[in-house]
């Protein structure tokens, strides 16, 4: 059994009333048909017209060129980041390697020799040679003098 | 006229040369079929060339990325119908003097063609479809004038085969009560 006899027994079968076979009343334009094909391609003619195909849309893609905008950039800053810390890195360790190196040419005696004739300057606070003397004079103006005498007398005279 | 194949059509629409040629083959082989499926959907003609035109467009912008797993009159119908329903749809959202409230509004396009005779039966099954909703008009028109198997109308429609048949089995009666009542 083909499909049309299928079709018209289940009909047969459901709705005993309403026939099979009968046609669509409508009437179609003359030749509506014969140029329907070369209609249709002037409409795509047309639109293609309209909307020429471009390369790379950029309206249709423009979150993803600024993304990929965005990754770029972010590459190129990371990578001159690290680049440079590295570099200083290398230099700062390049120093100590030098120092090591140098130290080694020098005696014990005339290092230790060195950092004592240096030691007052490595005592001496930048706090304490920062202070103001205008700052001093207020502090001490109610010690009485006698004290200050004392107190002068005790401490070392080869402070700068 | 001689039709070719669908796979000769879509082999020479994939080379420049021919495409325009293998698509003018495909419109004449199908576009009977695709404009009564919108003119029963649609009713007047004007509406139903505007239709087929858009889903002839659809077919061209598509073609080209048609995978083989379906057939080609299974898609081509599956775009026709989206197209009728969209255009059923936006009929309905018109201001009230342009639109196609419900099915009556089609009922009465029906009546107002230039060669209705309210006495003859083709005219009155006319009515009758489009009195009913939506998705029976659909599986009716599909199942009655282009004697569409149901499995091939369930890949179109996307609803299986038990639906369509209770669907169909629903429009018929009430088709039937319409014209022993009319």
């Amino acid at each position: 059994m083909n499909e049309k006899e299928s079709i018209q027994n289940e009909l047969k079968e459901i709705a005993p009333g309403l026939k099979s076979g009968i046609t669509t009343p409508y009437q179609v334009p003359t030749n509506y048909f014969e140029n329907l094909s070369a209609n249709v391609l002037q409409q795509i003619h047309r639109q293609s017209v309209k909307n020429p195909a471009s390369l790379f849309n950029l309206k249709k893609n423009s979150w993803l060129t600024v993304a990929a905008a965005a990754s770029v950039c972010g590459i190129l800053f990371a990578s001159l980041y690290f680049f440079t810390a590295r570099q200083q890195n290398e230099s700062a360790a390049d120093t100590t390697k030098w120092v090591k190196k140098e130290i080694t040419n020098f005696s014990e005696e005339s290092l230790s020799e060195f950092v004592q004739s240096h030691a007052p300057i490595q005592t001496t606070t930048p706090s304490v040679a920062a202070v103001d003397n205008k700052e001093i004079a207020q502090l001490v103006k109610d010690i009485p003098t006698e004290e200050l005498s004392t107190f002068l007398n005790e401490i070392p005279t080869n402070t700068p | 006229m001689t039709h070719h194949s669908d796979q000769e059509i879509l082999y020479r629409f994939r080379q420049p040369d021919t495409k325009e040629a293998a698509f003018t083959a495909l419109v004449e082989k199908y576009q009977q079929r695709i404009y009564w499926h919108a003119r029963r959907m649609v009713v007047s003609h004007e509406d139903a060339n505007d239709v087929v035109q858009n889903i002839f467009i659809r077919v061209w912008n598509g073609l080209e990325k048609f995978r083989e797993d379906s057939q080609l009159y299974t898609w081509m119908y599956r775009i026709a119908t989206n197209e009728c329903l969209s255009f059923l749809d936006q009929q309905k959202r018109k201001p009230k003097a342009h639109s196609i409230e419900q099915e009556e509004g089609l009922a009465e396009r029906v009546k107002g063609d230039d060669h209705f005779d309210a006495q003859k039966l083709e005219w009155k099954l006319q009515i009758a479809i489009q009195q009913l909703p939506e998705k029976q008009r659909l599986v009716f028109t599909l199942r009655y004038y282009d004697e569409m198997p149901y499995e091939q109308m369930s890949k179109v429609l996307g609803t299986s085969e038990g639906a369509l048949k209770a669907s169909y089995h629903h429009a018929a009666k009430k088709i039937e009560d319409y014209l022993l009542n009319h």
